[in-house]
């Protein structure tokens, strides 16, 4: 961004028609794409103003009776709203803590691997998932953990233990959504902390082999503090999706047995806003959303300048 | 640092024992269930066990493919409904992206402006209701573009191909609009070709991410028949509790003595195969791409 404004600078100030007789292919080639960016981008955002309407689908955005605030506070004082809302800040956090590291810990073990064959095909295979769909993933898991025939649950039977219904149960839901969110992403996000590993200079670590460093001193010491920027960064843009809490992940795998659980924003105005058709208030839960989301992600876009800033970088 | 290590004899043998040893036992959780439904389904499940792991198939009976591709109507129609929002999609999203971040890295005016809404579509969305509202407004409802139209470009893709494109060398397009070429020139026979590395790993992106979606389907869609292969291996899934009649209902089969698990199985392996194939060659550019995402994200 800063490259693109430093150059722009110097012809600021060509006049319009001078700007158009000079690039109008440019123009040209701009217009699908703007086309495009106001009708399904920019007429959505202006849609939003239905949150503050009492909309029907028959009145249409624009003749619709405005209704003030009334839909967020139909909002606020919806149970189920606060408990998706609740849901979603947790299960966020749950990711945080738990898948966020995961390929942090994976990268550092695999870069420990001795044959490199092996550590190219592991790392091959560990990133599989992330290109294969959260259906197919639910439909595995179905397979393997479904209370009827799958095929873990009745291992669990034969040692003589009750298997839980793991897909609706409030107790296993997240756990499983954890899971498989590790399943999915480790391999892939891996390959960032790998591509930083493999560009750290290979003199430091003779330089501490000589003095007698140990190779978990050389972990500790050398490859962690080399990445740690990249960590850094990974985990303050996580920061800026706390509000996201994984729409597609749970849409497949959940049911009203977990939404005291599972009910996430995402879930709740699709249930609102399109299955039950309450438009506005749908719109108001994503008005809220948005706002908030949109705050994240400048307050982490500007951590991450601020920590580029701070030389650690 | 491991030409080093691979020199010498390793000091913590104990750690490297260990550390293969899971790393083996980590490759195989991550093969096991891939090779689970892939055996399962060409198993021959009426004369042997169903329980348990399938390492290896137990018996052979691939007719379950020939049912499902060749006698069936649902699987091939939602396979070329796939096929065609994949394709379409990325054609004319990448086309229309890279046409967009060529044109910013031009200063024409009003590029500023341009440049900061192309940005601020990535922080702020209208989301679910009002994408809908507008699909509805345009009349794309129960229409199989509506599963094209709504995700075709993005920002953070255009900003990609931009970064990418502003460190072409410009003497090329300079030499092409000094012999009378002009901007579509340059695009078409130089900007085009010479970005092939980023626009591949765009386009493998983007297309990855339609033959996965399952959720314009369930929202855009009214008629069943028209689901792309995704939402329906979600309708087999969720009626996996019910019996085998209504998994052949499904995939628009007349069944009698076919296992539920079988039907899910082969669909999931129809619909991962694109992927399986592309992914060796792709390989290269999936990786790319999360690098290039997520440090200029």
């Amino acid at each position: 961004m800063s490259g693109s404004a430093a150059r722009l600078g110097s012809k600021d100030r060509l006049t319009f028609s001078k700007s158009w007789e000079r690039y109008k292919y440019i123009y040209l080639l701009l217009l699908p794409g703007v086309i495009y960016l106001i009708i399904f981008k920019y007429l959505p955002m202006y849609g939003l103003i239905i949150a503050f309407q009492e909309f029907t689908i028959f009145s249409g955005v624009f003749q619709s009776a405005w209704a003030g605030l009334e839909n967020f506070s139909r909002m606020m004082s919806s149970r189920m709203f606060w408990q998706a809302f609740w849901n979603t800040i947790r299960i966020s956090v749950l990711r945080l803590i738990f898948v966020f590291p995961a390929p942090v810990l994976f990268s550092l073990l695999l870069n420990e691997l001795p044959f490199k064959r092996f550590r190219r095909f592991t790392q091959t295979i560990s990133y599989l998932p992330h290109f294969i769909s959260w259906i197919i993933i639910a439909g595995i898991l179905d397979v393997f953990v479904n209370p009827g025939n799958g095929v873990i649950m009745l291992a669990i039977q034969k040692i003589g233990l009750a298997p839980p219904n793991v897909i609706s149960s409030n107790t296993w839901f997240v756990p499983m959504l954890i899971v498989t969110d590790i399943y999915k992403t480790m391999g892939y996000s891996a390959i960032v902390y790998l591509a930083a590993i493999s560009s750290i200079d290979p003199g430091l670590y003779e330089a501490a082999i000589i003095d007698g460093a140990s190779r978990f001193r050389l972990v500790w010491h050398i490859t962690l503090p080399s990445i740690l920027p990249v960590i850094c960064i990974m985990f303050i843009f996580n920061i800026g999706s706390i509000m996201e809490g994984g729409f597609n992940q749970i849409f497949v795998l959940y049911n009203p047995l977990v939404y005291r659980t599972a009910d996430i924003i995402d879930t709740f105005i699709y249930r609102m806003g399109i299955l039950t058709a309450d438009y506005s208030l749908g719109a108001a839960a994503q008005f809220f959303k948005s706002i908030i989301g949109m705050l994240l992600v400048i307050g982490s876009n500007y951590g991450v300048r601020l920590f580029k800033q701070s030389g650690l970088w | 640092m491991r030409q080093f290590f691979e020199k010498r004899i390793r000091p913590g043998l104990l750690f490297d024992i260990f550390n293969v040893m899971f790393f083996i036992i980590l490759s195989i959780v991550f093969l096991a269930p891939f090779i689970h439904i892939l055996m399962y389904s060409v198993s021959d499940i009426s004369h042997y066990s169903t329980a348990g792991l399938f390492l290896l198939p137990r018996g052979f009976d691939p007719a379950i493919y020939e049912a499902l591709l060749l006698k069936g109507i649902r699987i091939p129609n939602a396979l070329l409904t796939s096929l065609f929002v994949a394709i379409s999609g990325t054609f004319l999203g990448v086309l229309i992206s890279s046409m967009l971040a060529y044109a910013i890295t031009k200063p024409f005016k009003g590029r500023g402006v341009l440049v900061v809404l192309i940005f601020f579509t990535m922080m702020f969305s209208g989301g679910m209701v009002p994408t809908w509202l507008v699909v509805r407004g345009l009349g794309l409802l129960d229409s199989r573009c509506a599963l094209v139209l709504p995700g075709m470009v993005t920002g953070f893709y255009v900003f990609i191909l931009r970064n990418f494109i502003q460190m072409l060398p410009e003497g090329l397009e300079e030499s092409v609009l000094i012999d009378g070429g002009s901007y579509l020139t340059v695009f078409f026979k130089i900007v085009l070709p010479l970005s092939k590395p980023v626009i591949a790993t765009v386009a493998l992106m983007t297309a990855v991410g339609y033959w996965n979606d399952y959720f314009s389907s369930i929202i855009y869609l009214f008629d069943t028949q028209k689901w792309p292969l995704a939402t329906l291996i979600r309708d087999l899934i969720n009626r996996s509790q019910l019996s085998v009649m209504e998994g052949g209902v499904v995939v628009g089969l007349d069944v009698n003595r076919l296992d539920n698990v079988k039907i899910k199985s082969a669909t999931m392996v129809i619909s991962m195969i694109p992927v399986l194939i592309a992914y060796p060659f792709a390989q290269k550019y999936f990786e790319r791409g999360m690098i290039i995402g997520a440090i200029k994200g």
